[in-house]
């Protein structure tokens, strides 16, 4: 007999959440960090929010969020750092920021234990930046997330529209709320209307593009300058006029 | 002190599964710590003792068994111990302590360096058998 203690835990973190929203995709490269992050300070504004970082492989949300290079505090269980109103948690604090190669069971265990141990207390949204796949990350989400209301996030290029529908139809048939659909890199010279038309052919709704802003990443190096973004205020767009929170 | 979310941890899902089996009181509680977490006992033990009280384990017995850790490697097969390697740097262990899969970001198989090695055994925390009245 083997009981894993930290399975009930999770469960139950997940459950006392208002709303937990995983930003999902299944393409790597469209922008879910950058959106998270920002979606999480802006919500922060509103309510009291969390940011998970799930991208194991790939974290990056603390590089936007200039988060300490130290561990977190601990009083019962891991005390998440807040920035700007933002309780926030990532493997990074762990990593040394070293790599971290490992196969599917391990990202699962490291998952339960993350989310085992750390208190979000009297946090009412959680926002979830999941890696890209439907590999163990979503497969755990769908199997201990039974609150979630996703985002999901693509870019014009067919190569994404064809993954994000293959997303919206596993999302769809596991009966899966999906808040909508944000267009992300949308350049100026397009106007078409298949991202648009996809959500509806789906019924999820199209809460908008972002354009594509080449210079965005001259803005990343601090949190003071990525909040007086263009790219930011579309966020807080989007999030005041579609977002049902 | 995370491991008070540990302890909190075990207490819950031993009640869970006590109450699964129609179980009215449990009476032992065997809990296995793995090397490579390296958990303390003495605090969980602790813990343990402040939240049992008022439920069903209230006066159960809370039984700590130390597993050792060891490793094999995905690409070679070799087999090691934690004890083999060298892993002495405190904010390492650390890491390792909160996230034990993090050892994949500082130690390597010692015969051929590989990162693809699996934890066979003495990860961390988990509960081996429950005993109970019903």
């Amino acid at each position: 007999m083997m009981i894993d203690p930290r399975t009930i835990m999770v469960k139950e973190k997940f459950a006392a959440f208002k709303y937990v929203i995983p930003v999902i995709s299944g393409k790597g490269g469209v922008g879910k960090s950058i959106i998270s992050t920002a979606l999480s300070l802006v919500i922060a504004k509103k309510f009291k929010t969390g940011l998970l970082d799930l991208d194991f492989w790939g974290a990056s949300d603390h590089l936007l969020l200039e988060a300490k290079n130290q561990f977190p505090e601990e009083e019962k269980g891991i005390l998440p750092e807040e920035i700007k109103g933002v309780k926030f948690m990532t493997v990074a604090y762990y990593t040394q920021d070293q790599p971290l190669p490992m196969r599917g069971k391990e990202y699962t265990d490291a998952f339960l234990e993350l989310m085992a141990v750390t208190r979000w207390d009297d946090t009412e949204c959680l926002i979830i930046d999941m890696p890209p796949g439907m590999s163990d990350p979503f497969l755990d989400i769908l199997k201990y997330v039974k609150n979630g209301n996703c985002l999901v996030i693509t870019i014009p290029s067919r190569l994404s529209l064809n993954i994000v529908l293959k997303t919206l139809t596993i999302l769809k048939e596991q009966n899966i709320k999906i808040m909508g659909l944000i267009e992300n890199m949308r350049p100026t010279s397009n106007n078409n209307q298949r991202i648009n038309e996809l959500a509806r052919s789906y019924k999820v709704p199209y809460l908008g593009f972002i354009p594509y802003y080449p210079d965005l990443d001259n803005y990343l190096d601090s949190l003071s300058d990525f909040i007086s973004t263009d790219f930011f205020q579309q966020i807080s767009s989007i999030v005041s006029k579609g977002l049902s929170l | 002190m995370h491991e008070w979310s540990l302890a909190e941890a075990v207490l819950k899902s031993s009640v869970e599964e006590a109450q699964k089996r129609d179980l009215k009181r449990l009476t032992e509680v065997k809990v296995v710590l793995g090397e490579l977490q390296g958990i303390e006992e003495e605090i969980v033990k602790f813990g343990l003792d402040n939240l049992k009280k008022g439920t069903m384990a209230e006066n159960a017995n809370f039984i700590f068994i130390k597993e050792h850790a060891s490793f094999q490697c995905r690409n070679c097969q070799n087999i090691w111990e934690l004890r083999e390697v060298d892993l002495n740097d405190y904010s390492i262990q650390e890491s390792i302590h909160f996230v034990p899969e993090v050892v994949h970001s500082f130690i390597r198989c010692p015969k051929c360096g590989s990162p693809d090695f699996e934890v066979v055994r003495g990860r961390g925390i988990y509960i081996k058998e429950i005993s109970g009245e019903d």
